[in-house]
């Protein structure tokens, strides 16, 4: 922020910090107007992070964070007990199955949904659809939860509707440990896609018309239309999105796994949040949650890096 | 501000001392004479104080050598000074509308009676009570569940959250240094490792107010069928069978999800095969962990078995507790797991006009063997206890307004509430009125009962039996409690140990993946996913994870609290 390129045209000789206060003095507008956002991150995202030392501390909230105690081991006590953990691999594991599945399932749905809905012509059931699909977004995960229980529960609406198929049981389907993940997953898309298509909506609201026009005089259908003019069209979005995307791997919220498992489906259900929710959060060992999210952080932070090259390698577009 | 209070401490011990070396002989005489006087005033109370210190310095313990008059605290007490008193909401008060006991008949009442101004700051539950503790100012007092802060009683004393109160309770509490004396096990609960007393605790007031929860059937049905209320585990499982043949029943037995495993913790079903419980407890001072012994196995096969014919809920896992009541309602199932309290609300709830339910005991092998265990409080609940934090200013008002609770007048608005308006007085009983036990404009007993009492959940207080006995007027709750309660539950009963600091951190490290385990191949054997022939495999897994180092710890644990 400091360095202007504009200024470097200025007649060398004067000092870097002559021309800075020059600079300030012409455009002081325009720095005011930036001023808000850099405190913003200043504050609420920069100082805090020095708070994340606390995952090499024993944190006492007492004795605040400069003054806990480092652990023992060098600082790594808490990294070597989560790693250490009799279930650090089957909770890594089902992580990372949750996540992929969800990126494979349910990051492409809203996309189609807003590409289908595009083809839409006739307004009012258009308007119709999406606000339909919205509601879920606004509704509390835990009255979403709760919602899926009892869909999923053995004289639900879901087992109803198989049952026309010759489909019968008398258990309930989260007591099956092999159908919690499509549950969520599906239960992920039902609850987000409507929201998540708003963005890909805009962004073909954004395409050329000329483009279409072109594309039909050249003979091109439907099919080709939408292959050629439109997924083009809203690709930088897509690929932008995913790549944030990647950046929540290690993340699946422990609200919803909570809210959903039980003793009997462990071991399909168990992911690092909810582990963490029971070791760090309900006997409060803060030290510990906090060196699992670093942990975390770290592996999604190099995941991002990683993806923003490959798509910049073949794509040529990038978060930066 | 403590390290002056400190100075200022010290500096009235030393002047006084020349006094106290001549008055020392006439003190405790003096000491009852100025009792009696409205007017404690600051400059006796510093003197009883000093004279503590120099006693508690010397290493004794002011415990067990109390006088017969100490001297009591009269209320209300004659000060300016406000204290500050954190605690978490009570959800059934925002109900009523309220946001804290300001403006409650409840703390209406307590402000008048001990003449103390509080300021309540209560955060909407305990995690954000831990929260607020974590971030900023400490009050005067904070009542809280000690067991949910990492490192319990010894990490709240290190980070100044508790002080040790041991020596202020013969001048400032006496009402509450005689209910201690009056109960060994209070005594013992109370008495942290490092022999200090540091909280005013949730007191349970008489054995017949420790057992609340238990398993119920349908009585009506027992009596159809010319059934005996079951002692044994062949009986129970005979009136399973006869339930679902005779009387339809699909689902024989049916509780809420995470409630079957309290078959097993809460000794219900073990006593016949020979375990007290799937928990911990004692034999003899030699700590045990049920579900790491070998008859654990047994235990499981019953469960297992009953799951596999159908007599037990194949969901019951995920069932919610709506479903369940309502499955008994319905003749669903005849065998539930429930509380006594909730026997009120089952039996308004049924349709069917010979409706009833009674009690089960815990079962055994023989007809007339006692059994084992069943669930039961401890006398010393380590919920909502009240602490004195470091910055009090002003200690001996702050254990002046908490030993009101104990007090005979306390212990009445800390369990009824104010007379003439939650309770009346009927020849010496105080009996709860109507606004209470059957409200006018239809609000439940417990939601009006937080505006007014404290005891009907816990805080730092005696939960009196007369309460508890009104509480649960019913016949068959007053039955349940003796039905469920007829064990040797005592000699076998852990009461509140406390872990030595040391191995605090090592424990829960350990502990907290053994748990997950426990539970998780507790749920495989019951629904039979897991085979029972990979139990000794089970043991061997758990002593992999360190259960031999768990039983260790517990064991320094409890050969402490047994010498104390």
């Amino acid at each position: 922020m400091k360095k202007n390129s504009s200024n470097k045209n200025n007649k060398s000789g004067e000092s870097l910090g002559v021309r800075v206060k020059k600079d300030l003095k012409r455009n002081y507008s325009a720095y005011l107007l930036v001023l808000p956002v850099l405190v913003f991150y200043g504050v609420f995202a920069y100082k805090p992070m020095y708070g994340a030392i606390i995952a090499f501390k024993d944190f006492s909230p007492r004795l605040g964070i400069l003054d806990s105690p480092w652990t023992d081991l060098y600082g790594l006590k808490h990294f070597l007990s989560f790693f250490q953990s009799y279930y650090f691999g089957r909770i890594l594991k089902n992580t990372l199955v949750i996540s992929f599945s969800t990126l494979i399932f349910s990051f492409p749905a809203p996309i189609i949904l807003a590409l289908l809905l595009n083809e839409v012509r006739n307004r009012r059931f258009k308007k119709a659809v999406q606000t339909i699909s919205y509601l879920p977004h606004f509704i509390s995960l835990v009255v979403v939860c709760s919602l899926i229980t009892m869909f999923t529960s053995h004289n639900g609406m879901i087992v109803d509707f198989l049952s026309v198929f010759g489909f019968e049981t008398n258990m309930d389907l989260l007591n099956n440990k092999k159908l919690f993940v499509p549950i969520y997953v599906i239960s992920d898309i039902w609850q987000k896609i409507g929201w998540d298509s708003i963005i890909y909506i805009a962004a073909l609201a954004g395409i050329d018309q000329e483009q279409y026009e072109a594309a039909r005089i050249d003979g091109a259908n439907k099919w080709k239309q939408m292959l050629h003019v439109t997924l083009p069209g809203i690709a930088g979005t897509i690929i932008l999105l995913f790549i944030l995307r990647i950046g929540q791997i290690m993340n699946v919220g422990h609200e919803k796994i909570i809210l959903l498992y039980n003793d009997g489906i462990l071991e399909t259900a168990d992911v690092i949040s909810s582990f963490v929710y029971r070791r760090g959060i309900l006997e409060s060992n803060w030290s510990f949650s906090a060196a699992v999210g670093l942990f975390n952080s770290s592996i999604n932070f190099l995941l991002v890096i990683l993806a923003n090259k490959i798509s910049k390698k073949f794509s040529g577009t990038g978060l930066w | 501000m403590k390290r002056s209070n400190l100075m200022r401490k010290k500096l009235t011990a030393l002047l006084t001392s020349a006094i106290l070396t001549t008055t020392f002989l006439t003190g405790c005489g003096n000491g009852a004479q100025t009792s009696g006087e409205a007017n404690q005033d600051t400059q006796t109370s510093e003197v009883s104080e000093a004279l503590q210190d120099t006693q508690s310095a010397e290493g004794e313990s002011s415990i067990g050598q109390s006088g017969e008059e100490t001297g009591a605290v009269t209320y209300p007490v004659e000060t300016q000074e406000k204290l500050t008193v954190m605690m978490r909401l009570d959800p059934n008060l925002t109900t009523l509308g309220y946001t804290s006991y300001e403006g409650t008949p409840f703390g209406r009442e307590l402000e008048a009676k001990t003449g103390i101004d509080i300021e309540w700051i209560q955060p909407a539950d305990n995690n954000a009570l831990l929260l607020a503790l974590a971030g900023g100012d400490l009050p005067d007092i904070v009542i809280m569940n000690y067991d949910t802060y990492t490192g319990g009683i010894n990490q709240l004393a290190k980070d100044g959250i508790a002080i040790p109160i041991t020596s202020y309770l013969e001048s400032c509490a006496p009402d509450y240094l005689a209910v201690l004396d009056s109960n060994d096990d209070y005594l013992k609960g109370v008495k942290n490792a490092d022999k200090e007393i540091y909280s005013f605790a949730f007191l349970r007031g008489d054995i017949s107010t420790l057992s609340w929860r238990g398993v119920i059937a349908r009585k009506d049905w027992l009596d159809d069928l010319n059934m005996e209320v079951p002692n044994t585990i062949d009986e129970f499982y005979d009136m399973l069978i006869a339930f679902r043949d005779e009387k339809g029943a699909v689902i024989p037995f049916s509780t809420r999800n995470d409630w079957v495993p309290l078959l097993l913790t809460d000794g219900l079903i073990t006593s016949a095969f020979g375990l007290p419980t799937a928990e911990e407890y004692q034999i003899e001072g030699t700590y045990h962990y049920g579900a790491y012994e070998d008859v654990y196995k047994d235990c499981l096969a019953f469960l297992n078995k009953l799951y596999a014919e159908g007599l037990l809920d194949v969901n019951w896992q995920t069932t919610d507790e709506t479903t369940t009541t309502a499955n008994l309602l319905t003749g669903i199932s005849g065998v539930h797991l429930t509380t006594s309290g909730r026997f009120e609300s089952i039996m308004g709830s049924a349709k069917e006009e010979n409706f009833d339910i009674v009690a089960i005991p815990s079962l055994t092998a023989e007809e007339g063997d006692t059994p084992m265990y069943n669930l039961i409080s401890r006398w010393v609940d380590s919920d909502q206890n009240a602490f004195i934090t470091e910055s009090c200013e002003n200690v001996e008002l702050a254990m002046k307004f908490l030993n009101y609770a104990y007090s005979e007048e306390g212990n009445i608005l800390y369990n009824f509430g104010v007379e003439g308006e939650s309770y009346e007085m009927q020849d010496g009983t105080p009996l709860f009125t109507d606004l209470i036990m059957n409200n006018p404009d239809g609000v439940a007993v417990t939601t009006i009962m937080s505006a007014y009492i404290m005891s009907y959940k816990s805080g730092p207080l005696v939960q009196d039996k007369l309460y508890y006995d009104q509480r649960m007027a019913m016949p068959q709750q007053q039955e349940s409690a003796v039905t469920w309660g007829s064990t040797d539950v005592l000699d076998y009963k852990i009461q509140t140990i406390s872990i030595p600091e040391e191995f605090a951190s090592e424990y829960v490290n350990l502990w907290s993946d053994i748990n997950t385990y426990i539970s998780e191949m507790r749920a495989k054997f019951i629904t039979g996913e897991e085979s029972l022939d990979n139990f000794t495999a089970y043991q061997e897994n758990l002593q992999k994870m360190g259960m031999d180092r768990i039983i260790e710890i517990k064991q320094m644990a409890l050969d402490e609290y047994n010498s104390r």
